[in-house]
């Protein structure tokens, strides 16, 4: 019997009787990171990374049962060793270890490679199967550093404070969001969405510190500052308080062209939390897996890549249908 | 290349009208002329042939990245664009080289008269290995052929213009025709007068879609005739033929071209070329047959008649009537002595316009024109005094049957429909349309697509027959090359008829009883 395996309500460890990102209401659910599609709501008890506790919370519910473990900490259910392991996708976010009669698992949720100075930075764990993410899974994305993306967008911002214009960046608003305001250049003042500004306590109770940031309230009137908000927090009543706007997009899909005007943002600035091409193939490299399970995204183009180079890996059901960068 | 790779980011980065002719001008202010004259080809699609097939690029993209060829083809179906996602594959460099744009399209123009594939695979790798990813980007548009950045021509002349304190009008003119890419040919552009070849057309001015709003009684009315808008020219004893697709067509009509050498030296003639039968303006289809043949035999002008009829005069004994007003021009026209000229008449109220629009197909005709009595010739479509006033377009629902991924920026949305009516209980496809949803509309579509697929060949999906769409077009005939036996002409989505289930679509004869 697998030690893992798909069922409709997601990933389950039935040794453990325990699911991983379940997308369904289960009893006991280990959740790899606070994102909206990976740590859902209605779950009768909730193990997760001791970092992401508080994020969690602040997404479903204080009132929620939840344990945290730390990084590298060892918890047993059932006779089933689970340990977290850094992603570096976002601020709490972990891979999860499987082990039982000394075989090894490991689901890597969301992850990657690059240190963005926000999120504890990632490590490969060695395993005999991997069950790994391949939202951007085609040998077309292939990241710059965020050195090259940070200096883009402060030359953007700059630009646009010359013409007298506000710049508003549109980023997810736990991680991405977070990742721009400790990385970008300061040349005045930035603003951020309410829910940004949620994460960001959370995030600074982790001990990450930012330039000076405001929380954009109905009174604020921003002039040439930078603004940084969820792509669902635009509004009308708001474009219209912050006048000459240049929008931009924060997100991995802004590296091809079709994507990038199909968003209709005036810029677009490849700077992807998950692991690009390159990456996901490193990764089954360190690994060490001799098994290998792909999914979030197209899964097949990995998959029959893989095999063809002699790797015994296979596609797991797409639960999460989504575009996220 | 940095000049002009700047230039792209620029226009890239901006959806801004104002920031993308301001960008255009800040590089024609300092490019060099040889760099110029290569950016205004590439920007206004006057580029050189293809290096390479398509096809063999592909390939050496597989065989320089390492890459079996089902990734390459998985990659370019995600991507949308051959040349993006070649640029895409490649790694960066370690140091980027720019050569300038005029250096590479000489080189390019060089390995283009080589016959030598090796030649041409080592260059086009040794470029690849040194270029960042905006010039490889550009690299591979101009390898394929493709080069579109979303500036129309008139916003890349405006700046030319602006820079070289020309009128708008005399660098449009001069870029009508076939033109080098030479630094000469820039010298030509921008200085203060040049000589014009015999043969150089006017730009053709054109008309935008009546709005009403406007009296009536100021205007000539005319058929709008379905041909092809033309340009005839006379002048140091030739003739030549211009379709508005600045083409010169001549001795495709041989018939027109005897008659154009009756008019006297000096004449510039705009007018419509009409395929006729029975004395009657005939099928569209008729014009079709004719400008694809190279040479014309006499059977082939006795089966396929076609006329040239004018509307206008532009030009009179050598001397550009342009400015004066069109009453003039037309009264003129009459006088040159050509056998076709297109009736106009005035009209006193609306009702009366309608009266004469409605009548547009008896007389063979997609609707009519508005010109004001006092227009100029202008130059492209001003908006103001010239006006199209077309029947409404004819329209069926159908049902959509198959759907395929559109490219550029639709990729990885399904956007190519194809439609189909009922034969019998049984889905005949007709017609595909591309365009007319709201972007919203598009993507409920998408979803609805990848829910429903029932079948999938190649990039082709069949799609579970449930979405009704009016289809707009305007002409319709009979077709042997159409499965459903008919053709429709600009077939579009007029709207989405949520309302109607699929069993409620139009039929074969339905969409047959539309032909005339």
């Amino acid at each position: 019997m697998p030690l893992l395996e798909v069922r409709s309500q997601g990933i389950y460890c039935p040794p453990a009787d325990v699911f991983l990102d379940p997308h369904r209401a289960v009893s006991k659910a280990i959740i790899s990171h606070a994102h909206s599609d990976h740590a859902r709501w209605g779950m009768q008890h909730y193990i997760a990374p001791t970092p992401s506790v508080n994020l969690i919370k602040a997404r479903i519910g204080k009132n929620i049962s939840i344990a945290g473990f730390a990084y590298g900490e060892e918890f047993t259910i059932n006779g089933v060793k689970f340990s977290f392991h850094p992603a570096g996708h976002i601020p709490g976010s972990a891979q999860i270890r499987v082990e039982y009669h000394g075989e090894i698992w490991v689901y890597t949720g969301d992850f990657k490679w690059e240190v963005d100075h926000v999120s504890e930075p990632f490590y490969p764990v060695t395993c005999h199967t991997l069950i790994t993410e391949c939202t951007f899974g085609f040998p077309v994305f292939q990241w710059r550093k965020q050195d090259f993306w940070f200096q883009q967008m402060g030359e953007w911002w700059q630009q646009n404070q010359e013409e007298g214009k506000n710049s508003m960046v549109l980023a997810y608003s736990l991680g991405k969001a977070q990742r721009i305001l400790k990385n970008i250049p300061s040349c005045g003042s930035i603003y951020v969405h309410p829910a940004v500004a949620e994460m960001n306590d959370w995030v600074m109770e982790l001990g990450v510190n930012f330039q000076p940031w405001k929380k954009l309230t109905a009174n604020d009137k921003p002039e040439k500052s930078l603004i940084i908000l969820p792509p669902s927090g635009q509004s009308d009543g708001l474009m219209k308080r912050l006048g000459e706007v240049e929008v931009g997009m924060a997100s991995g899909w802004m590296g091809v062209r079709g994507k990038r005007s199909w968003s209709s943002v005036d810029r677009g600035f490849a700077l992807s939390d998950h692991a690009d091409w390159q990456g996901i193939i490193d990764l089954v490299d360190a690994s060490q897996a001799e098994t290998v399970f792909a999914t979030h995204g197209n899964t097949d183009v990995l998959v029959r890549y893989l095999t063809e180079k002699g790797k015994d890996a296979r596609a797991w059901g797409a639960f999460f249908e989504r575009e996220e960068g | 290349m940095m000049d002009f790779e700047l230039l792209v980011d620029r226009l890239d980065a901006t959806n801004s009208t104002n920031s993308k002719v301001k960008a255009l001008e800040t590089f024609f202010k300092t490019a060099s002329a040889s760099t110029a004259v290569w950016a205004l080809a590439l920007l206004s699609g006057n580029r050189p042939k293809r290096l390479v097939s398509t096809t063999l690029l592909k390939e050496w993209g597989c065989e320089k990245q390492a890459m079996p060829a089902w990734l390459m083809d998985e990659c370019y179906a995600f991507v949308g664009d051959l040349a993006e996602t070649l640029a895409l594959l490649t790694p960066n460099p370690e140091i980027e080289i720019h050569p300038s744009l005029s250096i590479l399209m000489g080189e390019y123009l060089q390995h283009l008269k080589s016959e030598h594939l090796p030649v041409k695979k080592a260059w086009i790798f040794s470029q690849w290995e040194t270029m960042g990813p905006t010039q490889r980007w550009i690299f591979n548009k101009i390898l394929t052929g493709g080069f579109r950045l979303g500036v129309s021509q008139k916003l890349v002349i405006k700046a030319i213009a602006r820079v070289h304190s020309l009128p708008e009008e005399t660098v449009t003119h001069r870029l009508l025709g076939k033109w080098n890419p030479s630094e000469s040919f820039w010298h030509e552009l921008i200085a203060p007068t040049m000589e014009m070849p015999p043969s150089h057309p006017y730009p053709f001015f054109l008309a935008n879609t009546w709005e009403g709003k406007l009296p009536v009684q100021d205007f000539l009315v005319e058929w709008k005739w379905d041909g092809i808008r033309c340009m005839a020219i006379k002048r140091n004893n030739q003739v030549f033929l211009w379709s508005r697709g600045e083409e010169i067509i001549t001795h495709q009509f041989p018939e027109i071209e005897k008659s154009l050498m009756n008019l006297p030296d000096g004449t510039v003639i705009d007018g419509e070329l009409l395929p006729v039968q029975n004395g009657e303006v005939a099928d569209f289809s008729i014009l079709q047959i004719r400008l694809g043949r190279k040479k014309v035999s006499s059977k082939m002008m006795e089966e396929n008649p076609v006329i040239f009829r004018a509307y206008d005069l532009l030009e009179c004994n050598g001397t550009d009537l342009r400015t004066l007003p069109l009453l003039e021009r037309k009264l003129k026209l009459e006088q040159i002595g050509w056998n076709d000229v297109s009736p106009f008449w005035s009209v006193s109220n609306e009702a009366e316009l309608e009266q004469f629009r409605s009548r547009s197909l008896e007389h063979r005709a997609e609707g009519l024109m508005l010109k004001h009595q006092h227009s100029e010739y202008g130059v492209g479509r001003t908006k103001g005094s010239w006006w199209k006033f077309k029947v409404d377009p004819r329209s069926i629902d159908a049902v959509l049957l198959y759907a395929q991924a559109g490219h550029g920026r639709r990729a990885n949305l399904f956007t190519d429909y194809t439609l189909a009516v009922w034969d019998g209980d049984r889905l005949l496809p007709f017609a595909k349309a591309y365009s007319g949803l709201t972007k919203e509309e598009i993507e409920e579509v998408d979803k609805f697509i990848k829910a429903n697929t029932l079948e999938r060949f190649g990039p082709v999906r069949t799609v579970k027959p449930e979405l009704v769409f009016e289809i707009g077009f305007e002409g319709i005939g009979e077709s042997k090359r159409h499965k459903s036996g008919v053709a429709v002409r600009f077939p579009r989505i007029l709207r989405w008829r949520k309302d109607k289930p699929a069993t409620e679509a139009n039929t074969i004869e339905d969409l047959r009883a539309l032909i005339r």
